[in-house]
């Protein structure tokens, strides 16, 4: 009888075990919830192009929990909320501490002003470990990761190196010992990026005769057009957004001195009219990655049939669009939604060995993470390369040419060692 | 240089205009109805985009634009007065300040859903320019200038001049008193309003002109500028303000001039602007023509 008792315990035992073995793969998978936010400028002068960062972040989100639903997973990702910064620092906090404190995001994508990024980052990402995804250049919003894992990671490169992209680009088309007269907006993003353009210029024997940080809420911009014209430059560099340079513009075509083909625009400028203002033909502008990837095209043809009527197209709201599947797979990598456990796998997912994905092959790559294996995600805007401080590696930059029939294209890329 | 300095000159007569127009409507409504409107800004911005529709889509001239522009902004500075600001009245400054503010950002937001974030340009091209050797300046500069000359001494005019005129006086200086006096103090009320509107309609379509282009946001730019003009000219004068107007123009864009030691970095106009306004309030607390009296 105990005999009895005994081999019917094993057989019990050994049938569970075979039963557990024999369990779909699903039932060993990490099971959670990643929620996203998105800061953008939904209204107000940013407007137009945060509404294209808006709608590229929730295609991503749509595309990926899509996904899991047909793969039948017991992970989700979901778009909590869409908060307006209105491009503004004071605003951009209110909004992110409404997504952290209220929504409990996991990830913040956005904001794309380095202004709101920094205060937002500061006052609310930071002090409560809530990831920030940020299209904002400036080179400074790397040093607020001051411990690691990184919480404000930067997807586009940034300004430091803009500015050597750019004094490149313009040596190339006037000479290297031109005389470019620069007009930046007086903000974070435009006297950062001016002061870092003027000391690599400089530095390679250009000049700048005229040097003109002016603030683009100015009732008129008359008198710096004026001054933009002096000292007979070869060429001209502006950064600003494209709401405000239309304003600094007209007055530089009344000044009867101004060639837009001897200008020069940073990554902003590229194309105003996709940002309902319009292009000067013959102007060049760069953007950092934004078309270089080779799922580019297919990341365009989504935004087409997806996104909601009149949000224009731009290609930099790839980064927004990237973002969250480097977030998605890092989390999945971490087997958690917590948000440093999902910063401390961002650099494996984004950098080699491993085999390459793009938002394409999700499938394809959501099973190999799931199985253990290391990948290496490709983004639309090209590879990441993401290094632990929070910056893209990848250093690749559009040159875009504004056309006399008013569009814009890209003419050019290069890449910076 | 002195080409230099006569350009920087015309420039600030250009801002000056904008501001001194803009900042009487402003004053007017604080010295007689005692409320700071910081919905002042979207009444120019509205007015700009419905110049814009009469303009552009209904194919008016630019005139009949302004016209047009200006009576419907009256309209809707009447109505959010009579269906706002006069049932909450006597709520104190900062409440009924706390309410424009709020007004202000609800009429943006409207502007912005209906028009859209788009840059908008009115039927002129901007790029047309007058050179009169020594100074340039567009059409549309000229037209605002030339408006605003013929706007602000007809303005003093009516104040000085008319019963309607005495009467808004008569209550800026003394309400109670102007009220024991016979004078309807309600329906001067309404008239400051109508007043204040047309002349932000008149304003806000010669901003778009001068500025050559806006979106949703062209009044909020420069509404702390036409608050240093209310305060610089004298709270409730539309003397100060007019004024005030074109000396806040002047001085921002003449402080440029390199003959100035170089000349003051254009970022630091605005900052400029403020310090002029401390330095004025040390030394005449009422501002230019502030008084007792108010016009």
């Amino acid at each position: 009888m105990r005999k009895d008792r005994l081999l019917l315990a094993a057989a019990l035992a050994s049938s569970f075990l075979g039963a557990a073995a024999s369990l779909p793969a699903s039932a060993q998978q990490p099971s959670f919830t990643l929620k996203f936010g998105v800061l953008a400028g939904l209204t107000g002068e940013p407007a137009a192009s945060g509404q294209g960062w808006n709608a590229s972040a929730k295609l991503a989100i749509d595309f990926v929990a899509s996904t899991l639903e047909r793969m039948k997973l017991p992970v989700k990702v979901e778009l909590t909320d869409s908060q307006d910064s209105q491009g503004t620092p004071a605003q951009g906090v209110e909004a992110a501490q409404k997504l952290v404190q209220i929504d409990g995001v996991d990830v913040i994508i956005g904001d794309f002003y380095s202004s709101v990024t920094s205060a937002a980052a500061t006052s609310v990402a930071i002090p409560n470990k809530v990831l920030m995804f940020t299209g904002g250049t400036n080179p400074s919003l790397t040093k607020l990761n001051t411990s690691q894992p990184s919480i404000v990671w930067q997807p586009v490169a940034a300004d430091d190196q803009q500015g050597r992209a750019l004094a490149l680009i313009i040596a190339d088309a006037l000479g290297p010992k031109a005389k470019i007269n620069v007009g930046a907006r007086n903000d974070a993003y435009g006297s950062s990026l001016a002061a870092v353009f003027k000391e690599a210029w400089t530095r390679q024997g250009g000049t700048i005769p005229q040097y003109v940080i002016y603030n683009q809420q100015q009732p008129t911009l008359d008198t710096e057009a004026q001054q933009l014209v002096e000292g007979s430059p070869d060429g001209w560099l502006f950064i600003d957004f494209c709401q405000t340079f239309e304003k600094l513009a007209q007055p530089m075509i009344r000044t009867g001195k101004w060639d837009a083909a001897k200008s020069f625009g940073s990554d902003t400028l590229n194309d105003c009219a996709a940002r309902g203002s319009k292009n000067y033909p013959g102007m060049r502008a760069t953007q950092a990655n934004a078309s270089s990837g080779a799922s580019f095209p297919a990341f365009k043809a989504l935004f087409a049939k997806n996104a909601k009527q009149g949000i224009a197209f731009q290609p930099f709201t790839a980064e927004a669009f990237d973002s969250v599947f480097v977030a998605f797979l890092a989390a999945l990598e971490a087997k958690s939604a917590k948000p440093m456990e999902i910063a401390g796998h961002v650099v494996d997912i984004t950098n080699d060995p491993g085999q390459a994905y793009t938002f394409e092959q999700i499938e394809d790559a959501i099973r190999a993470v799931s199985a253990g294996q290391k990948i290496h995600f490709i983004g639309a805007t090209g590879p990441l390369n993401f290094s632990p401080n929070g910056r893209v590696n990848a250093l690749a930059y559009d040159i875009w040419q504004h056309k006399p029939d008013g569009s814009a294209a890209v003419i050019r890329t290069i890449t910076l060692k | 240089m002195w080409q230099q300095l006569a350009q920087l000159i015309v420039n600030g007569v250009i801002t000056g205009t904008i501001l001194a127009l803009t900042g009487v409507g402003a004053t007017l409504v604080f010295g007689i109805q005692r409320i700071a409107n910081f919905a002042h800004g979207e009444y120019l911005t509205f007015a700009a985009y419905l110049g814009l529709i009469l303009n552009s889509a209904l194919g008016l001239d630019l005139l009949s634009a302004t016209l047009g522009a200006m009576l419907g902004t009256a309209a809707l500075a009447v109505a959010l007065h009579l269906l706002v600001l006069k049932p909450l009245r006597g709520r104190g400054l900062v409440a009924m300040s706390l309410v424009t503010v709020g007004l202000g950002l609800m009429l943006r937001d409207a502007v912005f859903i209906l028009a859209g974030p788009q840059i908008r340009q009115l039927r002129i091209d901007e790029t047309v320019v007058y050179d009169l050797r020594l100074v340039r300046i567009s059409p549309g500069q000229a037209v605002a200038v030339a408006i605003t000359l013929v706007v602000a001494p007809s303005l003093a005019l009516f104040l000085a001049r008319t019963p309607l005129g005495k009467a808004m006086r008569a209550v800026a200086d003394n309400r109670a008193l102007a009220e024991i006096s016979g004078i309807d103090v309600d329906r001067i009320g309404t008239y400051v309003w109508l007043l204040a509107g047309g002349l932000a309609g008149i304003g806000g379509v010669l901003f778009a002109v001068v500025q050559g282009s806006f979106d949703p946001t062209l009044g909020f730019q420069v509404l702390f500028l036409i608050f240093t003009t209310v305060v610089l000219g004298g709270i409730g004068s539309a003397y100060g303000a007019l004024v005030g107007g074109f000396v806040l123009g002047l001085v921002m864009e003449v402080s440029t001039w390199s003959g100035f030691a170089g000349g003051l970095e254009a970022r630091f106009k605005p900052v400029l602007a403020f310090v002029a306004l401390i330095l004025l309030l040390l030394y005449r607390p009422q501002g230019l023509f502030g008084k007792a009296r108010v016009l």
